[in-house]
């Protein structure tokens, strides 16, 4: 059941990072599955708490703390594509799925296939078809839409 | 020929707007996107029902109005809409008469903390119509004054929270030209780092707005310049705000009496910073300064209004005015009570107020406080049921024999329901208002001439007011009742000087899908001894669609305004054509007021000669234009 009284507190602007978790959870339990279908587990490297707390109610995700058991990578941060870019550079052969939560980390990161961010106060969604190409990832018809040439 | 074509072309362009949505095929992502857009919308965070009824302006639906001042969303807000004054200072409440100000009840918060002009009283009057590229969303709560957030009582509070940096990080320009040389700018950067996050909007308005024809060779302006700085620093626990606007304005009738004025202008700087802090998770601290330099020009050929024979028929001065603000609220939770209780002091101090040739003004006060304690238990009652009340002690005083202290008693009592998809709430309340210092010092001295008045009462409202709505998978409605009494009103009114007034307002909104959807709201009024009226019935409303094809984005609304004054319907119809080139860059095509219908408020006329009314002008505060727009973000 919906949280009653969802009108009474929710005041301050000091909560910074406040997400509906079911939301969240429904919309990238789908993302999940589709960029990963075949996975009988899926190893997530995820460094925000919000999100970590979220994805660990999908009963297939493990979460892993380092790049190289991921099977999927969420960039929440610019410290984090940071530290994924030095890496990178010296395992030049690696490669996982990366996808972002923002617009800037999409595209400043060539090898992310995709983001679900907010741009003008409404949530996009968006997947960059020669990156999934990369991957072998052939996503469902009802993400088909969303899929794009280029930034 | 063209005329026709035209005619053809605008039918088909609507039936366009009202029947494509109906086209569009939506599957279960875009459902899911719609729900995880609703449920984390920023407004979300921000939303207190409690505070009273709420009118909700989200982010969302602010971009896709291309509301670029306070303003654009003020005209479509119940109760109040958007009216100027006889200065063409932003006054919802204005009568065109020949008061300073009239809409001291409503007041203005940007992230939580007031912006007001002092003396002058409200914020309104200067940020009325100010830009909103900061903003995120704005809320709009009426009738019940919160007693957490308002240090003043108000009976309607305006919230417009800033853009988070966690969704808009990085930097946005904005530029836009538009009907006779107007063209505006704005830069926004925002970003953290190490969990500070900061932001910075800067913006330019070259506003030139229509002239008024007055009889005379030389029609009334009201065009202005204005450079707006918003900035904030914050953490998990404090946050700073610096605010600072220089607005050069003509000030269309200024102090003219027949609004035939040979000079009319002011100019405005203003400053405001704040911080806020949490000491403990329940103690919450505030300071605010604000501070706004005034330069008045006015003059005429005829005797001025407010000002003596001791000036002629000019009047130069400067003035300037200081508030300091401070609150302290402790919030705690007991068993099903959430009590809030506080205390919040302001001081308004005019600094100086100099006339060219005469020098220091004397009033007959120039300090007021605020000293105001507070009390609210929130209690619920199940799941589903929340009792409210609140008591608030105000005590305003001025350094001045000739007024004794205010005491405001403020009292709300309220119920609220909730279930899966319904909401009812219900409040009684009763509020006491003052006068804005410069009105009171105003009635007392007028400048040296009229000698002392009696403007030392205070504003006693009475107000029950209900509100019950549905929220489905696809619609939302809701339906207001406000049955409100106003006892010895602070401004002149007609029959025993108590207003009393019933207004409804109905709201509907449906989303076709995730990117199509329309809004319809309808107002009604009636009034009891308003202004110099026995009788006043206002009725008004809007309806608007929005509408996404591919790259392409559609805005259409109208807002209808009829009262019994003169049984004039009003149309103001605003459209604008987005084309979004690519996540960066977006060009757009805007025209407000394309019919030149738009509501109109009289500005009164007295000939000075003979002490005659002359006809009212009546006067749009919404200009018709045409803009185009570019946005770039990096």
């Amino acid at each position: 059941m919906r949280t009653l009284f969802t009108f009474i507190l929710l005041v301050t602007s000091v909560t910074l990072h406040a997400v509906d978790e079911k939301s969240t959870f429904e919309l990238y339990d789908k993302l999940l599955s589709a960029l990963m279908p075949n996975k009988p587990a899926y190893r997530l490297y995820v460094d925000d708490p919000v999100y970590k707390n979220i994805l660990k109610k999908e009963e297939k995700v493990v979460f892993v703390d380092r790049f190289e058991n991921a099977d999927f990578i969420l960039f929440t941060d610019e410290s984090l594509l940071e530290r994924y870019r030095e890496y990178k550079q010296a395992h030049p052969e690696y490669s996982t799925i990366l996808f972002a939560t923002r617009y800037r980390l999409l595209k400043n990161c060539k090898d992310a296939v995709g983001a679900l961010y907010w741009r003008k106060g409404r949530p996009q969604l968006l997947f960059l078809k020669p990156r999934l190409k990369h991957h072998n990832i052939v996503l469902p018809t009802m993400f088909k839409k969303f899929e794009i040439e280029t930034l | 020929m063209v005329t026709g074509f035209y005619k053809q072309f605008l039918k088909m362009y609507l039936m366009g707007v009202v029947l494509f949505p109906a086209l569009h095929a939506e599957n279960q992502i875009d459902t899911l996107l719609t729900e995880y857009s609703r449920k984390n919308d920023l407004s979300q965070k921000t939303i207190d029902q409690n505070k009273g009824h709420l009118v909700l302006f989200t982010r969302d639906k602010l971009e896709r109005m291309h509301a670029k001042t306070l303003k654009d969303v003020m005209k479509m807000a119940p109760f109040v809409y958007y009216h100027e004054n006889r200065y063409a200072l932003p006054d919802p409440l204005t009568s065109g008469a020949f008061e300073p100000y009239r809409s001291n009840f409503v007041r203005l918060f940007i992230d939580g903390v007031e912006i007001t002009q002092g003396w002058l009283g409200s914020g309104i009057v200067l940020y009325g119509d100010m830009n909103i590229d900061f903003a995120d969303h704005i809320e709009f709560y009426y009738m019940a004054p919160s007693l957490e957030s308002s240090v003043e009582p108000a009976f309607l509070t305006i919230f417009v929270y800033s853009k988070d940096v966690e969704r808009d990080s990085g930097t946005q320009v904005d530029v836009s030209a538009g009907s006779r040389g107007y063209h505006a700018e704005s830069v926004n950067h925002s970003g953290s780092i190490e969990g500070v996050s900061y932001m910075l909007n800067l913006s330019h308005t070259r506003e030139k707005r229509e002239k008024i024809a007055n009889g005379t060779a030389s029609p009334l302006c009201r065009d202005f310049d204005r450079t707006q700085l918003f900035g904030y620093v914050k953490n998990e626990s404090q946050t700073f705000h610096l605010q600072l606007m220089q607005k050069n304005m003509d000030a269309l009738s200024g102090f003219s009496l027949d609004a035939t004025p040979q000079n009319a202008g002011v100019d405005f700087q203003n400053v405001h910073m704040d911080y806020q802090a949490y000491l403990t998770e329940r103690l919450r601290v505030q300071f605010a300064y604000d501070t706004l330099y005034t330069d008045i020009a006015m003059s005429d050929d005829k005797p001025l209004l407010f000002v003596g024979p001791l000036f002629g028929n000019s009047f130069y001065a400067k003035a300037r005015n200081t508030t300091y603000s401070a609150e302290m609220t402790y919030r705690t939770q007991w068993k099903d009570h959430r009590v809030a209780a506080g205390v919040k002091a302001r001081m308004k101090h005019l600094d100086y107020l100099k006339a060219n040739g005469v020098g220091s003004i004397p009033l007959d006060f120039d300090e007021e406080n605020i000293l105001s304690v507070f009390v609210q238990d929130q209690y619920h009652l199940s799941d589903h049921e929340l009792i409210n009340v609140g008591l608030e002690y105000s005590a305003i005083s001025r350094n001045s024999d000739a007024l004794k202290t205010d005491d405001l008693f403020q009292m709300r009592l309220g119920y609220l329901w909730s279930s899966e998809n319904w909401h009812y709430k219900t409040y009684l309340y009763r509020a006491m208002f003052a006068l804005d210092p410069f009105s009171t010092a105003m009635n007392l001295t007028s400048f040296l001439n009229l000698g002392k008045g009696s403007a030392n009462s205070v504003q006693t409202t009475w107000g029950v007011t209900q509100e019950v709505g549905y929220e489905g998978e696809r619609y939302r409605a809701d339906l207001m009742l406000f049955l409100l009494k106003d006892e010895e009103g602070l401004l002149q009114n007609g029959g025993d000087g108590n207003t009393k007034y019933v207004t409804t307002v109905l709201r509907y909104a449906y989303d076709f899908d995730r990117l199509n959807s329309m809004d319809l709201q309808l107002y009604y009024a009636h009034y009891k001894d308003i202004f110099t009226l026995d009788k006043l019935e206002d009725y008004s409303g809007y309806l608007t669609f929005t509408n996404t094809y591919g790259k392409m984005a559609f805005y259409n609304g109208i807002v209808w305004h009829l009262n019994s004054i003169d049984h004039k319907n009003y149309f103001d119809w605003t459209s604008s054509i987005t084309w979004n080139i690519n996540e960066d860059l977006s060009v757009t095509l805007k025209g407000e007021n394309i019919l030149d219908k738009a509501k109109k408020t009289n500005v009164f006329r007295i000939d000075p000669a003979t002490g005659m009314m002359v006809a009212p002008l009546q006067i749009s505060p919404i200009d018709r234009r045409v803009v185009v727009e570019l946005e770039y973000l990096f």
